[in-house]
């Protein structure tokens, strides 16, 4: 639709660290999906959420009443964005390695500035990399990306312009863009012979995305080293 | 983000600001260092983002949005605006899920109390009013993404640059059937009643130049303090809102004045807090004006943040 050919991602930019406030912080641009996310943590949590052997993670997803085409009412506490929270969640207890920090909290906050398709993976994306700057022990970067079927043809990173009705569309997040799985999310109806296809594509995308993030997250290593010592 | 301070440190902090000079080395009626970018968001009809002293960030957008009213049970026009404050969680983790919502709720009020009589202070914002029964409606949405003090500041100067930056289309409004009217988006005709799609559409702009700011006035010890830093606000006293409207070019007229969080005060030092705030504020708003004024469009696809 935007001039791209079907296997390509748009363009990804990022920041890293720019919240003072909190652990770790990231801002990525996927074209013009924009997402901010911060860390904070781990830090002794409520008592309510504590867990013996590790740590919890709580994740909020919010997006910005201005974000998409229509103005939405209510940031957060809508269906679909506990929802997306509660995938987070879950993808995000098995990137990290909760073992280390028992009896401790990690907090991450999501907020899309700007939606214009593939949200979600945008906002994992996001997490990964705000992750890392906060120095949290993972298996490794998770990575994650948005794909549709069209005519039999799977196409990568849907804007919101091709995120229609009817379009079926995958996200998928592996670790390393290896093939472990974090993440599956499937939304509209996909012919079983397709899923095949749009899960290799989906696999194969993911791990050019990671590529992308590991070399902002050596960078930006590489950039605080003298701080560090 | 909670601060925690010694009494000793809150002791020295009160002994400056007495003297008239604070920890970063500004004076009691002194700004931090505002940064106001225009134009930020493509998805918004217009937005800015206000960072004040490197930390405070503001985010607001503007969405237009078509609204049919039924005129005859309408005496007074409403105000077109509505304002919607968001804490991000990103801020602090204590504006997490619903932890912000009661701060958000009252900036929203002193806004909205702020721009009651809109019609007054923005020149031409008649012209939202389309035809009989339509007019536009502009939602005004703020979210703030980091929070260090003073955030009414940045929220009053982050809604004047989004409103300078909205640009409403120009419509077209033919007679219909059944009394009713149809509302075309102005574009040239290519011949009959075809338009010329290709053509971006007039826009037209509001006058923001007498636009209200709203601003923190803070009584530290016996001193007024504008614009706290979040260190500073462990020792305020009392708080004060206090929105102000320039009439002339040297006169303001008070819009909103709302006193925040507990503590005390004296009738004569809310009017020495007022005619301080109104002492700073001429400085900030003919910076301001100056800013809009002068601030180079970024090219497309260069993006903020970063």
């Amino acid at each position: 639709m935007d001039g791209r050919r079907p296997s390509q991602i748009r363009n990804i930019n990022t920041r890293l660290g720019l919240n003072r406030n909190a652990e770790g912080s990231c801002y990525i641009e996927h074209g013009n999906t924009k997402v901010l996310c911060a860390v904070y943590g781990p830090y002794e949590g409520k008592a309510s959420k504590r867990l013996e052997n590790r740590c919890s993670i709580v994740c909020q997803y919010s997006a910005t009443t201005f974000s998409g085409l229509e103005r939405k009412n209510r940031p957060r506490g809508d269906r679909k964005s506990t929802e997306i929270s509660r995938l987070l969640e879950k993808a995000f207890e098995s990137v990290i390695l909760t073992d280390s920090f028992p009896r401790s909290q990690i907090d991450i906050f999501c907020e899309v500035i700007q939606g214009d398709g593939s949200n979600l993976a945008a906002c994992i994306n996001a997490i990964s990399l705000a992750l890392a700057d906060a120095g949290i022990p993972m298996k490794g970067i998770a990575s994650a990306v948005t794909c549709g079927v069209i005519e039999g043809k799977p196409i990568v990173d849907l804007t919101s312009r091709e995120e229609t009705d009817l379009l079926p569309r995958v996200t998928l997040a592996t670790i390393s863009g290896r093939d472990e799985v974090v993440l599956v999310e499937l939304q509209n109806r996909l012919h079983i012979d397709h899923l095949n296809t749009v899960m290799e594509t989906a696999k194969s995308t993911c791990a050019d995305v990671y590529e992308c993030l590991a070399v902002v997250a050596q960078q930006h290593i590489r950039a605080c080293a003298p701080i560090l010592g | 983000m909670e601060v925690y301070l010694s009494d000793d440190e809150k002791l020295f902090l009160i002994a400056g600001i007495e003297d008239n000079i604070r920890n970063d080395g500004r004076t009691c009626a002194d700004f931090r260092q505002v940064v106001l970018e225009q134009g930020v968001l493509t998805g918004t009809n217009g937005s800015c983002r206000v960072q004040l002293g490197h930390t405070t960030d503001v985010l607001a957008g503007i969405k237009l949005e078509l609204e049919s009213f039924d005129k005859d049970s309408e005496k007074n026009t409403p105000p077109p605006f509505k304002f919607f404050v968001d804490f991000s969680a990103n801020a602090s983790s204590q504006f997490a899920g619903k932890g912000g919502d009661e701060y958000a709720e009252e900036l929203s009020a002193a806004l909205t109390t702020a721009y009651s009589n809109s019609y007054d202070i923005l020149g031409n914002l008649k012209k939202v009013q389309l035809a009989d029964g339509y007019r536009w409606k502009i939602y005004v949405d703020v979210t703030v993404l980091q929070w260090n003090g003073s955030v009414i500041d940045a929220i009053s100067l982050g809604v004047i640059g989004a409103l300078h930056n909205l640009s409403i289309p120009e419509v077209e409004i033919s007679p219909d059937d059944g009394g009713k009217v149809s509302i075309v988006l102005k574009r040239p005709r290519t011949g009959g009643n075809v338009r010329d799609e290709e053509v971006p559409v007039d826009t037209w702009k509001l006058d923001v130049s007498r636009c209200p700011l709203l601003v923190t006035v803070s009584k530290i010890g016996t001193g007024n303090v504008i614009d706290c830093t979040p260190e500073e606000e462990t020792c305020i006293r009392s708080q004060l809102w206090v929105g102000l409207t320039p009439i002339s070019n040297n006169d303001f007229e008070v819009t909103c004045v709302k006193q925040v969080g507990s503590g005390l005060l004296e009738i004569e030092s809310v009017n020495e807090m007022i005619s301080l705030s109104s002492g700073a504020v001429k400085g900030l708003h003919s910076a301001l004006l100056h800013r809009l004024k002068t601030e180079e469009y970024r090219k497309p696809g260069h993006s903020f943040l970063l």
